[in-house]
């Protein structure tokens, strides 16, 4: 053993046998001893607060709780003298919605300068427009130049289909029709849902809805297509809300008729047109050949939807017997009448 | 933690001394080659496959596919009246075969020309010769008697009337004559023939009970099978010369083994060979030409004889054999014993027809 | 004389000094020099690439050739060759890299590689390297000749019909990635459609974590060993690298004016030794060296002399300037082929991908070929999976299809359905693992009637989940999407009463094979969403015999 480490040795020995003392030059300065202590409170007590503020004893206050909104009811009191159906015979479709508005009480008094419009088309399927399973994309142009004349600050386009929105639009020619006439077209994001309030809805109270088109919104326009559907036997222009909601769409055949009844009280749009410029005759709602279309040349305006439902499923579709549930569900509930031979209606040849 | 910076700062410096023009020059043709890469992109974008993205008009063809559909079958809660008939059904058979305390032993049963063997093995072609078109069968049970019922389609009412006589085996045979049907019951057996319907009766026991049901099933076929009013050769033969039923026959094609004579009727002439037939034509001409075949075909195994009438002496037999158009019909006789019996037949059958 | 001026014009790359020092060029000949070029063109193949990736849908495919970067990828088209012995449509553009490679070595890797420029980038973001440091990183390692090992074992497996080079190539690994997590994660964190405008929900994929987790690996191995991917693991680079031997210009090392002071080394891309004798197969011609040599001893040459005649004494000590061949000595040449020769056996005798046992779920894409035929051809890119619209292509993962079929395209009908009037994936596929086919192909339409419709599988009922069938409540939603007419889904229609006593009406649902096409739409929509009452497989598939169902399928 060397000195050095005999020396370590002896240091060693006399410093575990010495108390330990802290001489008072080792105490830090008074300011760092409140900074030391105050940060160790401070963090300590920051913590405490904070937890106090999280707090959720029963687990209530950390569900989600995702935003709601409710539907304003966009109808207008139609002026006197004013038809519950306008039906349009003829080919130029501009001429027999003019004609069809018209008898329902005139576009000028729909749309007001400055109404942000949004136009409901069903594009459900990616089919071309021949198919029939789609709404007719001129008769869309059309009336989108026509709310564009009436004096609309904005109008818009939107659907959130069953396909992929991106073909569907696309190859029924609803998004050429759109962006070809000025409207914007709002196809279906992640983000673009919240949920709806529906006070009286039996299944769809709430329920996530395509919200980012409305937002703004002061006019609704629905333009359906008329269509054969095996479940609820016809698809016309209260079956056409369908495409606004998301979430778990394919629950509703288990209640079909009170479901479009649910979305007639849902959606009381300003009008309804019904384009039966094609009739998807069978095989619906998808279609698929031209054999299950038949040529229709009729457009039916209309501030009942109701009405117009009924009117087509037994003038237009041809069916015989009674109505789809659906139809009398939304009578009694009051959203509509059904028996359109007793309401007011104007039917003419156009061109 | 360690202070290292995060990101590199270090500014970039080459250390070479000099530079060349050349890697400029370069550096441009580069550029003219990338350019030329964004504008053929460009290019290619604007120039789609049209066929990519939608199908030729033209070729959204009709399909004529059909599809079967099951009809919809509603709630028919059990033992409630609605319930009841479920029991078998009955079909083409009138409801009324379950009169009576009968009851069905053997649910109907249906066969085609592929598997009519099956049920008549051995004599299917007797009714296939007579346009068999499906049989339905259906067997009654009452205490220890039964009886069976053979519903034949034969399609045309000459059918099934040619059908009909040809079974009759027994010429004394009562048959009698319905507005638009025939039918005649012979002890436990009995026959209809109504419209292109043939019925066969068939009872396992000559008794009472039997014979009625056989009544009763025959007058329910009668009312229940369609049937128009007899063919126009009952009018004359059964009508006129008052000739039984029973000894009609009807061939539809090949009559008297020519193979170019069709839809005749015949029948016998009550206790004597003597058989007479007749047939109508489309015209006259027609009726003519087919009846100087006849003739000549009968004058293949014989001698025409003299004299204005369309006699022919058989040489096997010995009897005389003719035909002769009127107007539209051919009238003829075969087997007479002599050439004046057969010229008094033709004159009646003649005046039968101008009758009519 | 000086370098700058109109006498610049007669050297390439600062060749000769001509004797004159310390005459500056002229500012903006420096910021012009050829290294910035390079970098331009990074920037613009990285662009392209993105774009390509951001035009990959429906709404703005157009007709840009979005697969363009496999199609000039050398690798996927020999390895193609090698295994079915054509080169299938694009793939023939491939002659644009393969022809200037010979000419001017693996410029590739540096000049347009989406791929490299991102290792590259992200190497450089992070290097704090300083001093001494800086050159040792980018000396040569033999670890680097891995990925000589790697390209022969994938070329052994293509000779017998096993196409494995998707799992490393990394033009298929940039794609890929971009398509399952960069797309889907950008378009999660905007939460809107930046990738994929008008998809209601942002899209999953199968495996996606694994893919992440590959490229989170490899792109942080740049802060350990820059560009470590390039370097270690790239199989098209080792083909390029083998490709290099032949080129005209490389490198080249003036011996009579190098210092051996390493500073060439700080740069270097490739690692490729150009302090002493370049490895051509490793030089990814980025001119690094060059503006980083005080000396002016390197320069980019035609046809470089590899032991020159010295008119001047050398001052290196480092004679050699080349070497031709990639670092692999025989044995392991040998042993890596003899791996990849059994590896061969291994991959096939995986039940998932034999015909007698194949998997239920491994449902093709629309054109596909017959499954050993595919599996010659996929190169697991996925750019199948980026353009569908529906999200219904999924990368198979390991448990699926095993390795050979890791990551080929699979159709999984829960997530999305294949549209029936689409043939995207059939456009992109860049191989013909996916043939190009029209609409009217897929529908069996006009001069393709006798065919029949593309079947992708059937569809099958299970009756014991099914609402109407097995639980009294109504639905059929598949009877009202299925996409063909007549519906290939038929309904028994009953009235019933219910437990309660209600009376209800059934639409009892069936299937009739025989106008089913596969397409899924019944099971994607079907309601009982965990494991649905209606669910395809892949039997009675058009493209495969093996696979067929019905004797007598649909004549028209």
């Amino acid at each position: 053993m060397n000195e050095e480490q005999q020396a370590k040795a002896q240091a060693r020995r006399e410093n575990a046998a010495s108390p330990r003392v802290r001489h008072p030059e080792d105490w830090p300065s008074r300011r760092a001893f409140i900074k030391r202590v105050g940060a160790t409170v401070l963090v300590a007590g920051g913590t405490g607060l904070l937890w106090q503020a999280l707090r959720d004893p029963d687990g209530e206050r950390g569900k989600p709780q995702p935003p709601t909104f409710h539907l304003k009811d966009y109808r207008l009191t139609p002026p006197n003298g004013a038809k519950v159906l306008g039906v349009a015979h003829g080919e130029n479709f501009e001429a027999m919605l003019k004609m069809a508005i018209g008898a329902i009480g005139g576009l000028e008094h729909f749309i007001r300068p400055g109404d942000v419009v949004l136009v409901k088309p069903n594009v459900a399927f990616d089919r071309a427009p021949k198919l029939g399973a789609t709404t007719n994309p001129a008769v869309v142009a059309a009336l989108i130049r026509l709310v564009w004349a009436a004096g609309a600050a904005e109008v818009r386009v939107a659907d959130n289909p069953i396909e992929s929105p991106e073909n569907c639009f696309a190859k029924s020619g609803i998004a050429d029709a759109t962006h070809a006439n000025g409207a914007g077209l709002y196809l279906p994001s992640p983000t673009s849902f919240e949920t709806l309030q529906v006070p009286g809805a039996k299944l769809i109270a709430s329920w996530p809805f395509f919200y980012r088109p409305f937002h703004g919104v002061t006019k609704v326009i629905g333009v359906a297509p008329i269509k054969d559907h095996n479940l609820c036997h016809a698809s016309m222009c209260t079956k056409n809300w369908y495409g606004l909601l998301g979430g778990r769409r394919n629950q509703f055949h288990q209640d079909i008729h009170n479901i479009v009844a649910d979305l007639a009280l849902m959606m009381r749009p300003t009008f309804v047109i019904l384009d039966a410029s094609r009739i998807l005759m069978k095989n619906g709602p998808t279609g698929g050949d031209l054999s299950d279309v038949v040529p229709g040349h009729t457009l039916v305006a209309a501030t009942d939807q109701v009405a117009v439902d009924a009117y087509g499923y037994s003038q237009l579709l041809g069916r015989k017997g009674d109505l789809p549930r659906y139809l009398d569900n939304a009578r009694d509930r009051g959203l509509g009448n059904p028996d359109w031979r007793s309401l007011p209606i104007k039917e003419e040849q156009v061109g | 933690m360690r202070a290292e910076p995060v990101f590199n700062t270090f500014r970039r410096q080459p250390l070479r001394p000099f530079y060349a023009l050349r890697e400029f020059q370069v550096g441009l043709a580069i550029l003219v080659v990338l350019s030329a890469v964004a504008a053929w992109v460009v290019w290619r974008g604007a120039h789609p496959d049209p066929h990519l993205f939608a199908v030729p008009e033209k070729l959204l063809a009709d399909n004529h596919l059909t599809v079967y559909q099951r009809p919809f079958q509603p709630w028919v809660e059990p033992g409630s009246a609605a319930a009841t008939p479920a029991a078998p059904r009955l079909d083409p058979f009138p409801a009324a075969v379950t009169a009576d305390g009968w009851r069905v032993a053997t649910p109907p049963q249906t066969f085609d020309d592929s598997n009519l063997y099956i049920k008549i093995d051995g004599r299917e072609s007797f009714y296939k010769n007579y346009g068999f078109k499906r049989l339905d069968f259906l067997s009654l049970a009452a205490g220890g008697a039964s009886i069976d019922i053979e519903l034949y389609d034969l399609g045309k009412t000459e059918n099934a009337l040619g059908a009909f006589c040809g079974e009759i085996s027994d010429p004394q045979t009562a048959v009698t004559v319905a507005p638009s049907g025939l039918w005649y019951i012979s002890r436990n057996s009995g026959f209809v023939a109504q419209g292109q319907h043939y019925v066969r009766l068939i009872g396992s026991d000559d008794n009472d009970t039997v014979r009625q049901k056989l009544v009763s099933l025959k007058d329910a076929f009668l009312a229940s099978l369609p049937g128009e009013p007899l063919p126009w050769a009952y009018g004359v033969l059964v009508g006129q010369l008052h000739i039984n039923p029973a000894h009609i026959q009807y061939a539809a094609e090949n009559a008297f083994s020519f193979g170019f004579a069709d839809q005749f009727y015949s029948a016998t002439v009550p206790k004597s060979d003597l058989e007479i037939f007749v047939s109508r034509r489309a015209n006259a001409a027609e009726a003519g030409q087919l009846a100087a075949k006849l003739v000549a075909g009968f004058a293949d195994f014989g001698q025409k004889l003299p004299g204005p009438a369309p006699l022919v002496h058989n040489d096997y037999t010995g009897q005389v054999d003719g035909a002769r158009a009127h107007g539209a019909y051919v009238l003829g006789v075969r087997f007479a014993k002599s050439a004046e019996e057969a010229t008094g037949w033709l004159d009646k059958l003649q005046a039968a027809l101008e009758q009519q | 004389m000086s370098c700058g001026g109109t006498d610049a014009r007669r050297v390439f790359f600062a060749k000769e000094p001509q004797g004159a020092n310390g005459v500056k060029a002229p500012g903006w000949l420096r910021h012009l020099r050829i290294t910035r070029f390079r970098v331009f063109s990074q920037v613009f193949f990285f662009a392209l690439f993105m774009f390509f990736i951001l035009v990959t849908w429906l709404s703005r495919l157009k007709g840009y050739p979005v697969s363009l970067f496999l199609e000039v990828d050398p690798l996927v088209s020999v390895a193609n060759a090698i295994s079915t012995h054509t080169v299938y449509r694009h793939l023939i553009w491939s002659l644009f890299l393969i022809i200037p490679t010979l000419v001017l070595g693996r410029w590739f890797c540096n000049w347009m590689c989406p791929y490299g420029t991102l290792h590259q980038f992200v190497g450089w973001l992070f290097n704090t390297r300083r001093n001494i440091d800086k050159t040792v990183i980018n000396r040569y390692r033999s670890l680097f000749q891995l990925k000589y090992i790697i390209l022969i074992m994938f070329g052994a497996l293509a000779v017998f019909g096993a196409l494995q080079i998707g799992l490393l190539d990394p033009i298929c690994i940039m794609y890929r990635t971009f398509a399952t997590t960069i797309a889907p994660a950008t378009d999660l964190a905007a939460g809107h459609g930046v990738f994929k405008p008008g998809a209601p929900e942002v899209r999953v994929f199968y495996g996606a974590w694994f893919v992440g987790a590959v490229i989170l690996f490899l792109v942080g191995m740049n802060l350990v060993i820059p560009r470590f991917f390039c370097r270690v693991l790239c199989p098209l680079g080792a083909f390029l690298g083998f490709l290099s031997r032949f080129a005209l210009w490389r490198i080249d090392r003036d011996v009579t004016r190098c210092t051996d002071c390493n500073l060439c080394l700080a740069h270097c891309e490739g690692a490729s030794d150009p302090q002493a004798a370049l490895r051509k197969s490793e030089c990814f011609v980025c001119f690094n060296c060059i503006d980083d040599c005080p000396e002016d001893a390197l320069s980019f040459r035609f046809l470089p002399v590899t032991k020159p005649r010295l008119r001047k004494p050398a001052i290196s000590k480092l004679p050699d300037t080349e070497r031709l061949w990639p670092d692999l000595s025989r044995r392991r040449l040998l042993l890596s082929g003899v791996a990849g020769v059994l590896g061969y056996p291994f991959l096939r005798l995986s039940a998932d991908v034999n015909h007698r046992s194949f998997s239920k779920k491994a449902i093709r894409p629309p054109g596909s070929v017959e499954e050993s035929e595919f599996l010659k051809r996929c190169i697991k890119c996925d750019q199948c999976v980026n353009v569908c619209p529906t999200n219904v292509l999924q990368p198979a993962t390991l448990m699926q299809a095993g390795l050979e079929g890791l990551w080929t395209p699979v159709m999984d009908m829960r997530i999305g359905f294949c549209q029936l009037n689409c043939t995207l994936c059939s456009e992109v596929c860049p191989t013909g693992a996916i043939q190009k086919i029209s609409i009217e192909k897929k529908l069996g339409l006009g001069r393709f009637a006798a065919e029949g419709p593309i079947r992708l599988g059937t569809a099958f009922f299970n009756r014991g989940r099914c609402l109407p069938w097995a639980m009294e409540t109504p639905c059929v939603v598949c009877e009202e999407v299925c996409p063909v007419s007549p519906k290939a889904i038929g309904t028994y229609d009953e009235q019933i009463k219910r437990w309660d006593g209600k009376l209800v009406t059934l639409n009892k649902p069936y299937m009739r094979p025989e106008l089913c096409i596969g397409c899924g739409i019944c099971e994607h929509e079907c309601p009982v969403a965990d494991e649905k009452a209606v669910y395809v497989t892949a039997v009675g598939e058009t493209r495969s015999k093996d696979r067929s169902l019905l004797l007598r399928s649909r004549q028209t």
